[in-house]
C-alpha cells in the first residue's frame, strides 16, 4: 500500500494494517499524528520536557511492540492516551519520590509543601513568556488525578466519554474531578486574572 | 458548553491559550533508530532493593565480613582456659614450712609439728598427704596372733639392721 493511501486511512485502520501486515509506514504515520498531542499532554502533566520526551518515546515503542494488544472495539486515540497516561503517572511518581521532600509528617495541615523540580526548564518550552510559565507552575500544583483530567479536557479537547475510557472511571467522576481541578486552578491563577 | 464549563470559563480559556508543546524534529528518526536497533529500554530496568542486596557484588563482601566476625568471636570467647605454660618460664612454688638448709622440719617428730600446727606431712609440692586425693587410707584390724607376728617381724628387722650397722663400723 502506498504512503498516500495510508495517509488517508483512519487511526484504527492504520493500526490494523500494522497488526496484520506489519506495515511499518502505517506505524510511522500514527507516530506522526500523535507525537505532538502526546508531547503536549505529557509535558503539561509532568512539567519537564526531557522526561516528557522519554515517556512519549516509550509510549510509541509500546505501541510498536504490543500492536497485537490493540482491540478494534476501542478507539486508537483512547488506547494510546491510556498508555501515555499510565507511563506519565509512573514517571511522575518516580520523580516525586526522587525530587520532592515532603514535610507532611511534621504538620497536621493538609497542605503539602513541595520543593519544585529543578529540572524544569521553562526557557526551552514557553516562548510566549512568563504567563505560560506561571500557568504551567499552577497546573503542576493541582492534584494529580484532577490535573490529568483537566489537561485531557481543556488542553487536549477530548470528550468526557473519552476521558472516562482513558482513566477507567465513569463519566460522572470525570466531570466531578475536572471541576475540582478547575476550581483549584482558578484559585492558583487569581493573581494572573487580576493583572 | 456545559454549565460547569461556563462557571470556569476563564480557566478554560487560559488553558486553551497555552502554547502547544511539540516534539523535537528528530523525534521520529530517533524513535525508528531505537526500534531498528532493538534498544527498547527508554528507562533502564530498575533493580529492586532485594535484588541489589543479594547481588554477588554485595553478598560476597558481606559474607566474608560476617565470617571474619564469627572467627574473631570464636578466638576471643572459645579459646581454651588452661593455657600452655613453658616449664622453664614458670615460677617455682616456694615451700614455706620447710627449711631446706637444715631440714629441721623433717627432723621434728609428729608431736612437735602438731604443736606448731604443721602436723600434716607435706610433699615436695607443699601439699599434705591428706590433701592428696590419690592416696586412700583403709583401716586394718589385726588379730592378737597377727599383732604378735608383726612384732616378731619388727624385732627381726631391727636385729638385722643392728648387725648391718656393726659390720659396717667393724668390718
Amino acid at each position: 500500500m502506498s504512503d498516500r493511501l495510508l495517509n488517508e486511512l483512519s487511526d484504527e485502520e492504520l493500526i490494523i494494517e500494522f497488526q496484520k501486515n506489519n506495515t511499518v509506514p502505517a506505524f510511522e504515520i500514527l507516530v506522526n499524528r500523535y507525537k505532538n498531542p502526546l508531547t503536549n499532554y505529557v509535558f503539561r502533566f509532568l512539567g519537564d520536557y526531557e522526561a516528557c520526551m522519554d515517556v512519549v518515546q516509550e509510549t510509541m515503542i509500546k505501541v510498536y511492540k504490543n500492536k497485537d494488544a490493540y482491540k478494534s472495539i476501542a478507539r486508537f486515540s483512547t488506547w494510546i492516551y491510556t498508555i501515555a497516561g499510565n507511563l506519565a503517572r509512573t514517571e511522575y511518581q518516580r520523580r516525586k519520590r526522587k525530587n520532592t521532600l515532603s514535610i507532611n509528617n511534621f504538620t497536621e495541615d493538609e497542605d503539602v509543601f513541595e520543593i519544585p523540580d529543578e529540572n524544569y526548564r521553562p526557557d526551552d518550552i514557553t516562548d510566549s513568556g512568563i504567563k505560560d510559565e506561571l500557568i504551567q507552575q499552577a497546573l503542576l500544583k493541582v492534584s494529580d488525578a484532577y490535573r490529568e483530567m483537566v489537561i485531557l479536557r481543556d488542553i487536549q479537547d477530548l470528550s468526557y466519554e473519552e476521558i472516562a475510557e482513558i482513566s477507567g472511571v465513569n463519566v460522572g467522576t470525570v466531570k466531578s474531578r475536572i471541576n475540582r481541578g478547575r476550581a483549584q486552578l482558578q484559585n492558583l491563577l487569581k493573581s494572573i486574572y487580576n493583572e | 458548553m456545559y454549565n460547569d464549563e461556563l462557571q470556569y470559563d476563564e480557566v478554560i480559556k487560559t488553558l486553551h491559550g497555552l502554547k502547544q508543546v511539540k516534539a523535537p524534529p528528530y523525534f521520529e528518526a530517533d524513535l525508528m533508530r531505537r526500534i531498528n536497533s532493538g534498544d527498547f529500554a527508554v528507562n533502564k530496568k530498575r533493580v529492586s532493593f532485594f535484588s541489589r542486596l543479594v547481588s554477588p557484588f554485595r553478598l560476597i563482601p558481606s559474607a566474608a565480613l560476617s565470617l571474619a566476625g564469627v572467627a574473631l568471636l570464636m578466638v576471643l570467647f572459645l579459646a581454651p582456659e588452661n593455657k600452655e605454660v613453658t616449664p622453664f618460664a614458670a615460677q617455682p612454688k616456694v615451700i614455706k614450712d620447710t627449711d631446706l638448709n637444715t631440714g629441721s622440719n623433717f627432723s621434728k617428730n609428729k608431736a612437735e609439728r602438731a604443736n606448731e600446727g604443721t602436723a600434716n606431712d607435706e610433699n615436695v609440692n607443699g601439699n599434705s598427704d591428706e590433701d592428696n586425693p590419690n592416696l586412700v587410707y583403709k583401716p586394718v584390724y589385726l588379730t592378737p596372733a597377727e599383732k604378735a607376728k608383726v612384732k616378731e617381724l619388727k624385732e627381726k628387722v631391727f636385729q638385722n639392721f643392728d648387725s648391718q650397722q656393726e659390720s659396717a663400723v667393724n668390718p
